[in-house]
């Protein structure tokens, strides 16, 4: 008998004991802000949005947020929590980039024209600063400028001019690295609507933009919000459909997924090339390519989440040279058996069974598995002369009682991906020893993985657990108890479709537009 | 999720100023010198994951010390050898006092690379700072100011920049059930503000010499000028924007200001900046847990961002640019892959030559070696040695240190040396393979004439020893002039007591 997603995680404190439990999913913060009727709390552009914000704004694609001091969430970057402050290194940052992206965009004659659209008539045309002061802030801010703000920055302009003795586009360069240096600009600060109720129309472009596009709203796109319309059911998913057609709708595929199932990682990824010398720069190419293929079939295609395990790969002739010892009978299919997943989840030189089943567990069917404290979490390194196989590590791992709760959930699963070597060859031996990819999972025998996936993709776990990955990625926080209900009735409406299917029930629901919602 | 062009052109053009002459540098600090008033600095140099046994094979029994001859340097700190009669080793100092898990605080604290990495500047458990503060521990950042700080604020307005933090970290580790800004951070500059490590040199050398890159007065009157108007500017924005915030945003628009005011201060002192040098190439933050660089990729050599990483905590220190350095070698729980290590660190540890192999530092932290906590012959007795790949790292890593104190001993001051109105503490946040928060591995160079030189000290074993936050309570009070009346936390009440034996 299965259990629901709820008890079942309940049932896994209960074994690592309470201190299990003290994860964000079962602390409540009392004081902070649940998104729902309100704003979000002020938060930095992740490096990642800052470089495209950059590059859809000036033209600039010098991605000067990679030099940025990080910030360290456990699984989206937009998720690092409330903005207690500001560090002073971080403030640098982005000051001294407002310099560098400005001056940038200013040494080419193209990108200056592209932001410098008018001259002014003479020296007292106050018409055409003010109309560069307008549009440039409105895209810089990504909102209309308030009336006072308009005036200070032609203020700054006509001071840039005078005192500065800039002349027109100099000035505007000046205007513009005042206006990148603003809070406006790089934090995203939303600001309460007239009515108190609800937000400010114009931070609702924001919100989508920075979950499909990971970047500012264009001119359209704000529009719409500014006018009102865009905070409507029929209006925001034929929204979000136009947005996952463009281009940069791939940018949602790339972070949301990329960054929960870890094939963000695939680009730095280490192997040794000594002993793997199939993995060439070509074929992690390949690897990467396909695994974002494989992703984007369930956001702008029509399989359903349900097919997560079971899908069929896209064919990339690049990835070839690991398919080659692939028996015959043997089918790839589903995200464990991508070469991808199957080489991030190991280390350089081997591979890690418990790593390879905790990313399904963790990730995918959304199960906590944080350990108790005391309790180690890596194996012992290899005793004696004689090297034993991973299979029996594990086994004495497992012997020890506050390892056995974790470890007979993920050994099975581990122990069947043994087939495949470090960067996903097939395989049937490991150190000279035949491999036993044999297991119990939940009580069912299973001889190799390929009766274990279809186990997998009947899991309720995994209709439950990626509208909560999405709901907090949308959201840009860790989930707290009293999203429990929201996320609950997403699955419930959602049944596992496709990406896209969930991002429509996401982007309507009240916490997502600011809307205070009654009582469920 | 590519990131690439600009890696191709990582750290190019750097290294160019280990060829400039020192000379004009000197005015400024002889001037000093002349005024009697001798600076004091503190270089606090950390590296993650703990030391291999073969940093206590010269160490003198639980207990006592050795001193001149008799004291010599192990295998992995021979890069020190020229500055032997310069330096101390302090051993067998614990710091786990604070830790709040279980009935009395043991040495085994778990999550260890977070934990003992925040408390290693600390001594305080950060855990039980956010317990108090109702957040949930995976996600919180909490500590409380850190020693460095504290020294830090005695000497605010005394140089341009008040402290500065490097690091050398590439390749960050993932997710530990605890923040990882944990394993990334050692200066506090207050409970909530973490300063995180900088691993681009270009960035660092942008603080250093400010916009100064003036050639003429009237160049630098019109500079100033312009970065004036732009500070004035955002002031005045940021006091629009806070009237139509919640309190809550306004928090962090009061950290922006605070920033941006000192930014004004730093620009006021472009021209205070005593040399000219080259701007070196930028290394990219890494993006994320397990992202980042690995040695040759996209040209980014390891060794090569060290020098670099030398030269600018050099030039600030030479130019009275700051007192106080903070220089993380390598993220605690780190992904990278040490295959920069040349032969001649290899070989003086014993390593094997195997090509390919990863030398990943975590890894070998998790390979074969194991330290008792019992003793034998008043020393802890060793099980299993530890494995070479380990140590290589930790020679890598004492040279690139020794390198850096190495060249601020070139730079004379008064009568010494820069080196020695410097106080640069290279230790670590745990022991060893076992990931235990005592005995830990600990060296001092400098000091002001105020410590012990040429000297190996062991306190006593495990239960008996004494706490590093005794040792930072000992060092502002000694040789910062501190009058600070306790540091960091013991669980069992203990009161700080200086470390006299470290005392000259």
């Amino acid at each position: 008998m299965r259990l629901d997603s709820a008890s079942k995680r309940v049932g896994v404190c209960l074994l690592l004991g309470l201190s299990a439990c003290e994860g964000s999913s079962f602390l409540s913060l009392s004081d902070s802000n649940r998104g729902e009727g309100e704003t979000m709390p002020a938060h930095l552009l992740t490096a990642s949005e800052y470089n495209a914000t950059v590059q859809d704004l000036l033209g600039v694609t010098s991605r000067p947020a990679d030099y940025f001091p990080a910030a360290s969430s456990s699984e989206f970057d937009a998720n690092v929590g409330v903005l207690a402050s500001l560090s002073e290194v971080q403030s640098e940052a982005v000051f001294n980039a407002a310099r560098d992206v400005v001056a940038k965009a200013f040494e080419s004659p193209e990108l200056t024209a592209r932001l410098v659209t008018c001259t002014p008539a003479s020296d007292t045309d106050a018409e055409c600063p003010k109309s560069l002061v307008t549009t440039l802030g409105r895209r810089a801010f990504r909102r209309s400028l308030d009336a006072e703000e308009v005036d200070a920055y032609l203020a700054t302009y006509q001071q840039a001019r005078q005192s500065l003795e800039l002349g027109h586009v100099d000035a505007v360069a000046h205007v513009l690295r005042v206006m990148l240096s603003s809070p406006s600009f790089f934090l995203r600060i939303e600001r309460p609507g007239p009515s108190k109720r609800e937000l400010e129309s114009a931070a609702l472009a924001s919100r989508l933009s920075y979950l499909l596009w990971g970047s500012m709203p264009d001119d359209a796109l704000l529009a719409i919000a500014e006018s009102g319309k865009l905070d409507e059911d029929a209006e925001l998913i034929a929204m979000t459909d136009r947005m996952l057609e463009d281009p940069r709708g791939q940018r949602f595929v790339s972070q949301f997924l990329g960054q929960w199932l870890g094939t963000v990682r695939l680009s730095s990824h280490n192997v040794d090339t000594s002993r793997f010398p199939q993995w060439t720069p070509e074929v992690a190419k390949g690897v990467e390519a396909q695994a974002n293929d494989f992703l984007s079939g369930f956001v702008t295609g029509t399989t359903p989440w349900k097919e997560v395990f079971l899908a069929p790969h896209p064919a990339n002739t690049a990835v070839q040279p690991l398919l080659t010892a692939d028996p015959a009978t043997f089918q790839r299919r589903g995200f464990l058996t991508l070469p991808a997943y199957l080489a991030l989840s190991s280390h350089s030189d081997r591979t890690s069974p418990t790593a390879r089943a905790k990313g399904v567990i963790t990730s995918l069917f959304c199960t906590d598995m944080t350990p108790p404290p005391g309790v180690v979490t890596e194996l012992p390194p290899e005793e004696g002369q004689s090297p034993r196989t991973v299979r029996e590590r594990l086994e004495a791992h497992r012997r020890n009682p506050s390892c056995a709760g974790c470890h007979n959930m993920l050994d099975p699963l581990g122990l069947s991906l043994e087939n495949f070597d470090p960067v996903g060859r097939y395989r049937t031996l490991d150190e000279g020893h035949p491999i036993d990819s044999s297991g119990v999972y939940e009580g069912i025998p299973i001889a190799n993985v390929s009766e274990l996936l279809p186990l997998l993709a009947e899991d309720s776990r995994l209709g439950d657990c990626a509208p909560r990955k999405l709901y907090s990625f949308a959201m840009r926080r860790s989930l707290v108890p009293e999203d429990e209900p929201h996320v609950a009735r997403l699955a419930a409406t959602w049944k596992a479709g496709t990406l896209r299917e969930l991002l429509h029930h996401v982007v309507v629901s009240p916490a997502f537009r600011g809307h205070a919602e009654e009582a469920p | 999720m590519k990131t690439s062009m600009s890696r191709r052109t990582v750290l190019r053009g750097a290294g160019v100023a280990l060829f400039l002459p020192w000379l004009e540098a000197l005015a400024p600090r002889v001037a000093r010198a002349a005024a009697g008033s001798m600076p004091r600095r503190l270089l606090l140099c950390a590296f993650p994951n703990g030391a291999p046994h073969d940093w206590w094979s010269t160490a003198p029994a639980f207990g006592t010390s050795v001193s001149g001859d008799a004291f010599q340097l192990p295998n992995v700190l021979t890069p020190f050898q020229p500055l032997k009669h310069k330096l101390m080793m302090v051993s067998r100092l614990g710091n786990y006092t604070w830790s709040h898990n279980g009935e009395s605080p043991s040495p085994s604290v778990e999550p260890s690379h977070a934990r003992c990495m925040s408390a290693v500047t600390t001594c305080i458990d950060a855990d039980e700072v956010a317990r108090k503060a109702k957040l949930p521990l995976d996600s919180a950042v909490r500590s409380t100011t850190s020693v460095d700080q504290l020294i830090a604020q005695t000497l605010q307005g005394q140089t341009g920049l008040n402290s500065m933090q490097t690091g050398l970290g590439v390749k960050p580790g993932f997710f530990d059930y605890r923040s990882y800004a944990y394993n990334q951070v050692l200066s506090w500059k207050s409970p909530t503000e973490p300063l995180k490590r900088n691993v681009n040199p270009r960035v660092i050398f942008d603080a250093l010499v400010g916009s100064g890159n003036a050639q003429t007065p009237t160049e630098l009157a019109r500079l100033k000028a312009r970065e004036k108007s732009v500070l004035d500017a955002v002031r005045e924005d940021m006091n629009r924007i806070k009237k139509r915030v919640s309190s809550r945003d306004q928090q962090v628009l009061d950290q922006y200001l605070t920033t941006v005011r000192s930014l004004e201060l730093a620009a006021d002192e472009v021209s205070s900046t005593c040399r000219a040098l080259p701007a070196p190439g930028a290394v990219p933050e890494p993006p994320g847990p397990q992202q980042g660089l690995s040695q040759g990729q996209d040209g980014y050599d390891h060794e090569l961002h060290a020098d670099v990483m030398n030269d600018l905590i050099t030039l600030a220190f030479e130019c009275d640019r700051t007192r106080v350095v903070t220089h993380l070698l390598d993220d605690a729980r780190s992904e990278f892959e040490y295959r920069n290590i040349p032969a001649a660190d290899r070989t003086r540890v014993g390593l094997a030559y195997n090509a390919g192999s990863s030398l990943h530092y975590h890894g070998s932290q998790h390979g074969e070696g194991e330290l008792a906590d019992t003793a034998e012959n008043g020393r802890y007795k060793i099980i299993k040695p530890s494995n070479r790949s380990f140590a290589a790292i930790n020679a890598w890593m004492g040279r690139k240190v020794a390198e850096l104190a190495l060249k601020l001993d070139a730079i004379p001051e008064g009568d010494g040396t820069v080196l020695d109105h410097t106080t640069l503490v290279f230790l670590s946040e745990m022991r060893t393979h076992d990931h235990d928060a005592f005995d830990l591995p600990i060296l001092i160079v400098g000091g002001n004439g105020i410590l012990k030189q040429n000297t190996h000290i062991a306190y006593d074993s495990v239960g008996n020893d004494r706490q590093l936050r005794d040792l930072w309570y000992t060092l502002m009070r000694n040789v910062f002039g501190m009058p600070v009346t306790s540091f960091g936390e013991d669980v069992r009440g203990v009161a700080n007591a200086e470390l006299t034996e470290i005392l000259a």
